[in-house]
């Protein structure tokens, strides 16, 4: 590991704090802070299962046979991860491939990308989040992966998967959204407007009357 | 070797405040920031992740918790919602299980009150006229009309707001008066250094002052200051305190303890199809903060009410599901809530949290890596102020037939908030908390600490005035004693 150059201690300074592995620690603090707002989501997963993130060799599935391919990963990597990922992301928010009349889904918004993004810590919780929905989708359906099951069937593992309502997979079902509704697509087809130049111009941003009565005479309570 | 009059540590409310005053009153002062600097012109109108974790860091731990704070010169008061309210009377006199006031005796209103009135000059906070209160706030006030409960216009730092909505990705055109715009210019007028980038892992007390060690640019540094502030905020102040327990023997064992997320409790509101000036409401045009707030039920349940607007309770809070609902989705993902979203969120939808006079439930630990953690306490008293606002929430639902739900289970209730509060409390004694009625850290002369930390409970507002307003009294108190 690279040695720290050190200022050379004050002469006030008791040997002990000379010692430039509190330094260490200090930049250990520092990589924690890159932790990011999706990891609202996933940060219950985290504690869920504390060092289980596994990497992509341990969650490799199985080949199984790919009975309902997405037409799009939605920026997910084609490996067998990311096919978990995009399936469980067009499961929370489904994609226009499902429900044409609807608003875009997850992955037509490139959702699955986001919980690759190396910037963004979810990437960290993939393994556990592809072990626990392939784990079930095997038991419910012997011989198959989580990818490679029909919407239908994808929804109940997911069912099956949040039945304890406090269940850290709320999160992984919490983040989905976030990176669906966070990007633009979704959001402007709901009517939010992303970047804009402000509201108090509009006519009706306000009733601009009294709606209740007030109790303060400032707004504050004595 | 680098010697100052004062180090203080952490530039939010804490920091700035006193930096200024220190820096004013002829000091040399250094503020060590471990985020960088930004200005107006570098923050975005962005939802994505990747931007907002530039904006706010968030500290996460083994139990599930997801705490917002400041990163940044400024801190908090750059994404923070604009609220500043003083604290009602009724909450320096809360109580205790054997009858002590948690707050030192010498606190009153009346005794905030001069503080109160310069931080709120300096952050020209004022109260809002309704025409500047967008349709989340109306309809929240008009919701609470129909049983008879009052609603207040808010008191904000925000001036000529354009109502973009883009409040906690720091504010791209100047409206919102953080800390940029006034505390800190002031403190660089008279000659204090902000300087960015620069992580402090622990201090030592020397003879004559206090060492600071800190990291920056990956060179470890230490500065000597006669007197230190730490204002790192609720967590990251204990922690830094923790860390410098082998050079800080005499610390209270209150460090860490009583973390207090200031009853935080985040409720949604599916308003029914009745409600008809709905017609040409977005939910999410104006700014996060709703402009209005209740105390309707402060005197006789504890908390008070504070909508908000913005995007966030669409992606956060769709959370709810029930089959055979009139109003939910049969399940809170999938095509039934893609459904609800599309019909209900644009126009039917306010989002509102409860703060109040909630005990703590957590402490403040730090791993073996030095690194913040949250460990859980009893948290029996907080469940019990969490029932006495559901009950209330379960009444207001069925007077107005507003759809009232909490947006995390309850058992996940308080996993995350922006109101880190009380962890090195201010107390009589140090049987009883971390600093002295002014601020002074128990056995360590001139050592202080002043930001949401040193709250001695939970206030019932937003907390940013009250910390301001310490954090006046605490320098006066510092320039004072020489
Ligand atoms: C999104 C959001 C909205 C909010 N809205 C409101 C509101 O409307 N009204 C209200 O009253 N309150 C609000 N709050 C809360 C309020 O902003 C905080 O309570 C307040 O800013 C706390 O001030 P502070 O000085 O204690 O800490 P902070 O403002 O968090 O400042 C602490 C600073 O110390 C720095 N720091 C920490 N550790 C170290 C270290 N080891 N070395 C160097 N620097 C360090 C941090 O980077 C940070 O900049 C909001 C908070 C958030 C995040
Ligand atoms: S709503 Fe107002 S304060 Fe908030 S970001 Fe827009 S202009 Fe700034």
């Amino acid at each position: 590991m690279r040695r720290l150059p050190v200022e050379p201690p004050h002469p006030n300074a008791s040997p002990r704090t000379a010692d430039p592995r509190v330094l260490a620690r200090a930049r250990l603090l520092a990589r924690r802070d890159f932790i990011g707002l999706a990891a609202v989501a996933a940060s219950a997963f985290v504690g869920a299962a504390p060092g289980c993130a596994a990497d992509e060799t341990t969650t490799e599935p199985p080949p199984a046979p790919s009975d309902f391919d997405l037409p799009t990963l939605g920026g997910a990597p084609d490996t067998p991860q990311g096919r978990i990922v995009a399936a469980f992301v067009d499961t929370v928010v489904p994609g226009r491939w499902r429900d044409p009349e609807g608003a875009p889904g997850g992955i037509d918004v490139g959702a699955p990308g986001m919980f690759f993004d190396p910037e963004l810590p979810a990437a960290q919780f993939l393994g556990v989040l592809a072990l626990v929905l392939d784990a079930i989708a095997k038991a419910e359906f012997p011989g198959r992966g989580f990818a490679a099951l029909h919407p239908d069937e994808r929804d109940r593992v997911l069912e099956e998967a949040l039945a304890d309502p406090t269940s850290p997979m709320i999160f992984a079902v919490q983040l989905a959204k976030l990176a669906a509704f966070s990007a633009p697509g979704i959001g402007r087809y709901l009517g939010y407007p992303g970047p804009n130049p402000g509201y108090v111009d509009d006519a009706d941003f306000t009733f601009g009357v009294a709606m209740a009565t007030e109790i303060t005479t400032d707004g504050n309570l004595p | 070797m680098e010697q100052y009059d004062a180090v203080i540590i952490g530039s939010g409310y804490g920091g700035s405040i006193p930096a200024a005053r220190l820096a004013e009153a002829g000091m040399s002062v250094l503020v060590l920031e471990r985020g960088p600097r930004y200005a107006a012109a570098d923050f975005e109108q962005s939802d994505d992740p990747r931007y907002i974790q530039r904006i706010v860091d968030l500290v996460l731990s083994k139990t599930n918790v997801a705490f917002r704070t400041g990163k940044m010169v400024g801190g908090a008061s750059i994404p923070m919602d604009g609220a500043h309210f003083r604290m009602p009377q009724r909450s320096f006199e809360v109580v205790d299980g054997l009858g002590r006031r948690y707050w030192p005796d010498v606190y009153s209103r009346a005794m905030l009150d001069p503080y109160y009135e310069r931080a709120e000059q300096m952050l020209s906070v004022r109260q809002l006229g309704w025409t500047e209160i967008s349709k989340a706030g109306g309809l929240f006030a008009k919701m609470l009309d129909t049983v008879g409960a009052s609603a207040e216009r808010a008191r904000l730092n925000y001036t000529d707001c354009r109502q973009c909505g883009f409040c906690a990705q720091g504010c791209i055109y100047g409206k919102k008066q953080s800390l940029l715009y006034n505390y800190i210019p002031l403190a660089e007028s008279h000659g204090a250094e902000f300087r960015a980038g620069c992580l402090v892992d622990h201090l030592e007390p020397v003879k004559g002052g206090y060492l600071v060690y800190y990291e920056r640019f990956g060179v470890a540094r230490h500065a000597f200051a006669r007197r230190v502030f730490v204002a790192g905020g609720g967590i990251h102040t204990p922690a830094l305190l923790l860390r410098s327990q082998n050079w800080l023997p005499a610390l209270s064992s209150h460090v860490g303890e009583h973390f207090n997320n200031n009853g935080e409790h985040a409720f949604l509101g599916i308003l029914p199809p009745e409600f008809d000036e709905l017609s040409s409401y977005l939910c999410w045009k104006g700014m996060d903060n709703a402009g209005v707030m209740s105390f309707h039920w402060f005197d006789s349940h504890d908390f008070t009410l504070h909508p908000g607007g913005g995007i966030e309770p669409t992606v956060f809070a769709a959370d709810f599901a029930a089959p055979d609902d009139a109003v939910l989705p049969s399940r809170a993902w999938g095509m039934p809530y893609k459904r609800f979203v599309e019909t209900v969120y644009p126009h039917r939808i306010i989002a509102f949290s409860a703060l109040g006079l909630a005990e703590g439930h957590r402490a403040v630990a730090i791993d073996a890596a030095g690194a913040p953690d949250m460990v859980e306490r009893d948290r029996s008293a907080y469940d019990a102020y969490l029932d006495r606002i559901e009950v209330v929430m379960a009444d207001l639902e069925a007077q107005t037939g507003v759809r009232l739900l909490p947006t995390v289970p309850r058992p996940l209730a308080g996993t995350t908030s922006a109101h880190l509060l009380c962890s090195c409390r201010m107390a009589e004694s140090a049987a009883d908390g971390v600093v002295d009625p002014d601020g002074q850290v128990f056995g360590y002369e001139n050592l202080y600490v002043c930001d949401a930390s040193a709250l001695s409970f939970a206030l019932g507002v937003n907390p940013a005035l009250t910390i301001s307003a310490i954090a006046e009294r605490t320098a006066e108190l510092a320039i004072a004693k020489g």
